[in-house]
């Protein structure tokens, strides 16, 4: 097969982009079963604050405590906070590893712009049983990009969406976090890396 | 080229939101394209701006694009089966942009309130990124469940470019708007402009007030003035209420809620009010964004007078559409108005300030205003040099701007049947105007009491009496054709002209020669019209008259018989017949205090403040339209000393005319007049005949010329083709005057009481 080698760079930096993105999925996947325990933890709380509210204390044999209900209040807020301020912690991994894919993603895509008259149409498109077209592994990394930032945007907007004045809503919390990983289950990521991990090992 | 036509597919599930276009190899590689450039795709509609990829199957011929950012009018359904060739797609340059100004468009207001500027901003810098955009581009975000934002609108990009920008992280955006979806979609809606005429001074006033708290709500609260809340348009039907309410929304861009009766009322009890506080709800929450307008047409079927409806679940719906009034104006700039053409059906709390602030009433239009709404109508009509607008304005008193347009679209018709159905130059003249206008009667005259079809008589064919059409001309077609002259002279118009005289004196015929030759609404009123069985119902009937008149000025009111109509107040004996209600009826329209304010006609200030520089022509209108404003009563008896005194003061029947019976001279003329379409035998003296028939009337003399019509036909059969002198003679014998000298004495003897008192 004779290949230009303006085909082999680019292969090059493709391969190295890929290698890349499989070591950011696995910082990914930690990250996201990081934030599980963290929200469930959250919701538990947001339960007890609702259960603080329905309850009246000087109904109960608590009374003889004073001001219990506003430092139990107190309490919960605090536990809140951390766990919020964890979360967001897990939630700026994922940036990072969102903002390092589309950097190496767009290094890809300089590297094709620079050679893409030197490439020449047919060869981009061009495919074999060995490897897939250069046009195809591309779009992959488009996709791959994109599905970093649309996981990541919806992840911040159910985390923005979490009020102490809705306590229903952050019980729900954990599910809300499932259906998110459920609804973007067919993991693009991991499809794309298997399918160049034929390639790869050539 | 193999692919010269390119076959519109719908797009693959995984290439939702990515912005890519999918094409066939031979059409990237003839754009010149690179794998994700930007391209834009003009299709009928609108055009989007995609990033150009190839078909996993790399064929040819076919193209699936991604709406994501694309013009505000283009939508997935116009797309459909849709074929472009390679000349629809353009390879557009790509620059990265600085800095970009964007309107954000929101689900809906709550979350608008609940979102704050800088978490909004994140969202769509997270939305945008790495997005491919051009100016005026509405960048679709993508449906992820508690994403508030719909879409994205780029107002402005920096470097000003035409081409694709890309936004990247470092692209510094600006949140310059945020809206709602609903309101985006209202203005994003149709802008066409809606034109009123003659009705400039009352929009503008209107667009004034809706507008101006809106802008400067500062300035307002600093100088205590609460927000205008409500503005009831009273008028005939077919004015243009509910236009200039449109057009008024339309050209301040204002947001308008209709309302109508039939959609609020429900079957439970209490879903109607329910119905009513929904839609101020709604109104309340539109004004937040913007200037909002609650249209309520045909108020007089959801407020009617509460006293007079026994039906309680009215009566609800009448308190609720009050208290609702009154609550709006405190926190919000919503703007209520009502039309309505029955104001008086209205319940009256609904008439105070605080609701119905102010009353604006839409007269008929008037000479000045039928000429613009013409003018208006016209502007996009081919229409012939010969047709003259202010012709036609004269002609039409009495039309309202729907009976306009169905004249000009019945001209137009006219103009279709009268050429060859479909040649393209084609032109309405001034004749198919006058077709038209044959067909097309004014919708308030519909109803009319007085209304009557008569044939046009001119004053030729009154024979004689040329010092009593003199007097009629001067009396009433000269104000109406030479009002400078009179204004000049400091004469005013006379409000009323009574003819008497002997019978057969062709008094109504005299009212048809004056009602042809001044073009003028003519209504006639005689007895049989106003009696009814009904207490009240005939000085209703009369004053409804009246009003009507009055609506279309200039207008003659004639009343035949008049004493049998009236009586007199004197003569008569005590007692409360209708006959003398109806007399005080006709007094008080005669020569009332003025007129009901429902009536006004165009706007007092204009009327005041004529600017000076106006043409020759103007300057002539307005004088008509000033004179013409007085509706004038033409009676006719032969009991003129029946009459009521008071009815014959200056001031209501102040011009009386005699009609005398013709003399001689006036005989002949009339005789020429009725033997013009009997062939007369030579032999005939018509000046010997007019001699002859001395007490005849007019009526008599016609008489005269039928019955020797008919002896001649009966001596010489039917094939008899003219009239001999022998015939004249003979029917003279048999025809008797009908006239004798002590009527002529009595009437003269009056006529002279009159004129020396």
């Amino acid at each position: 097969m004779s290949e230009s080698p303006a085909v082999l760079v680019l292969r090059q930096s493709l391969q190295k982009c890929f290698h890349t993105v499989q070591q950011q999925q696995e910082v990914w996947q930690q990250a996201l079963t990081d934030c599980k325990p963290l929200l469930s933890s959250l919701s538990n709380l947001a339960e007890q604050m609702q259960a603080c509210q329905k309850v009246t204390f000087a109904h109960t044999p608590l009374r003889s405590f004073p001001d219990l209900e506003e430092q139990l209040k107190y309490k919960q807020r605090c536990a809140a906070e951390i766990l919020l301020e964890e979360l967001g912690g897990k939630v700026a991994d994922l940036q990072k590893v969102r903002d390092a894919v589309s950097g190496y993603v767009g290094t890809v895509f300089q590297l094709y712009e620079q050679n893409a008259d030197v490439l020449g149409f047919q060869a981009s498109v061009q495919r074999s049983a060995l490897n897939p077209s250069l046009a195809d592994m591309l779009e992959w990394l488009h996709d791959i990009e994109r599905y970093y930032r649309h996981v990541y945007l919806e992840i911040k907007l159910l985390l923005l969406q979490i009020r102490y004045e809705n306590l229903p809503d952050m019980q729900t919390l954990p599910q809300s976090w499932d259906r998110i990983l459920e609804h973007n289950s067919r993991n693009i990521v991991q499809d794309t890396l298997l399918k160049v991990s034929f390639s790869e090992t050539l | 080229m193999a692919a010269a036509r390119l076959q519109l597919l719908p797009l693959d599930p995984g290439d939702e939101g990515t912005q890519r276009c999918r094409m066939g190899p031979a059409t990237l590689s003839s754009l010149g394209a690179r794998l994700g450039a930007p391209v834009k795709i003009t299709v009928p509609g609108g055009c989007c701006l995609c990033t150009a990829w190839p078909r996993h199957d790399v064929t040819d011929g076919y193209l699936q694009l991604d709406l994501k950012c694309r013009t505000s009018g283009l939508t997935a359904s116009k797309l459909k089966s849709l074929t472009l060739s390679v000349s629809h797609l353009k390879l557009l340059a790509c620059h990265p942009l600085r800095k970009v100004i964007v309107k954000v468009v929101l689900k809906n207001l709550a979350l608008k309130k609940a979102t704050p500027q800088a978490t909004l901003q994140e969202i769509v810098k997270e939305l945008l990124r790495n997005v491919y955009v051009s100016l005026h581009h509405v960048v679709t975000a993508a449906p992820i469940p508690g994403n508030p934002v719909v879409c994205v609108e780029i107002l402005s990009v920096d470097p000003f470019t035409e081409q694709a920008g890309l936004i990247t992280p470092k692209t510094n955006i600006n949140v310059k708007e945020v809206v709602t979806l609903e309101w985006y979609r209202h203005l994003s809606n149709d802008t066409t402009k809606i034109s009123v005429a003659g009705m400039d001074d009352l929009g503008s006033s209107l667009k004034e007030r809706i507008v101006l708290p809106f802008h400067f709500p500062k300035t307002f609260k600093k100088l205590g003035i609460s927000v205008l809340s409500g503005v009831l348009l009273v008028g005939p039907p077919g004015v243009g209420k509910t236009l200039l309410v449109k057009a008024v929304a339309r050209e301040v861009g204002a947001y308008l809620l209709c309302i109508s009766g039939p959609a609020i009322y429900g079957s439970r009890p209490g879903e109607s009010e329910e119905n009513l506080r929904r839609v101020f709800e709604q109104g309340r929450e539109l004004s937040c964004e913007g200037p909002t307008i609650l249209f309520i047409d045909e108020i007089d079927s959801l407020c009617p007078k509460r006293g007079s409806s026994n039906s309680i679940p009215e009566n609800r719906i009448v308190a609720q559409l009050l208290t609702l009034m009154d609550g709006i104006g405190s926190e919000n700039e919503m703007v209520v108005m009502a039309a309505t053409n029955r104001p008086d059906a209205l319940d009256s709390a609904l008439r105070r300030h605080g609701r119905f602030d102010q009353e604006i009433i839409i007269g008929t239009p008037t000479l000045k205003q039928r000429r613009s709404i013409l003018q208006l109508i016209t502007s996009n009509m081919p229409i012939s040099t010969d047709v003259d607008l202010i012709n036609l304005a004269e002609m039409t008193t009495g039309y309202v701007g729907a009976d306009l347009t169905a004249l000009c679209r019945e001209a137009a018709m006219q103009a279709v049947l009268r050429s060859c159905l479909d040649s393209v130059h084609m032109l309405i003249n001034m004749a198919d105007f006058h077709e038209a206008f044959k067909k097309i009667q004014p919708s308030s005259f519909r109803s009319s009491v007085g209304l009557i079809d008569f044939k046009p008589v001119t004053w030729d064919q009154i024979g004689g009496l040329e010092d009593v059409k003199l007097k009629l001309k001067q009396s009433i077609e000269w104000p109406m054709k030479f009002p400078q002259a009179f204004v000049r002279m400091g004469l005013s118009q006379p409000k009323g002209i009574l003819l008497y005289g002997p019978p057969g004196c062709c008094k109504t015929t005299l009212v048809k020669a004056v009602a042809t030759s001044c073009h003028c609404s003519f209504l006639s009123v005689s007895g049989a019209d106003l009696f009814s069985p009904y207490v009240g119902d005939s000085e209703k009937i009369l004053s409804q008259v009246f009003r009507q008149a009055r609506a279309h000025t200039p207008a003659i009111i004639f009343l035949d018989e008049i004493d049998s109509i009236l009586g007199s107040r004197s003569a008569c004996r005590t007692g409360h017949g209708a006959s003398e209600k109806v007399l005080s009826v006709l007094l008080n329209e005669l020569d009332g205090v003025g007129v009901k304010v429902t009536e006004r006609r165009e706007n007092k200030l204009q009327l005041e403040s004529d600017c000076q520089e106006q043409n020759e022509k103007e300057r002539q209108l307005e004088f008509q339209e000033v004179l013409n404003k007085n509706v004038m009563i033409v009676a006719a008896t032969n009991r003129p000393d029946m009459l009521d005194d008071a009815l014959l003061r200056p001031g209501r029947l102040d011009k009386i005319i005699y009609i005398p019976p013709p003399d001689q001279k006036g005989r002949l003329s009339i005789l020429k007049i009725c033997t013009q379409k009997i062939p007369v035998d030579s032999d005939v003296s018509l000046e010997y005949l007019a001699v002859q028939t001395k007490l005849f009337s007019g009526a008599d003399i016609e008489t005269l010329c039928k019955e020797a019509a008919l002896q001649a036909l009966q001596e010489n059969g039917l094939e008899a083709t003219s009239v001999k002198h022998e015939h004249f003679v003979k029917s003279l014998k048999t025809v008797m005057p009908s006239l004798t000298l002590t009527d002529l004495n009595f009437y003269e003897k009056l006529f002279k009481e009159e004129v020396s008192a």
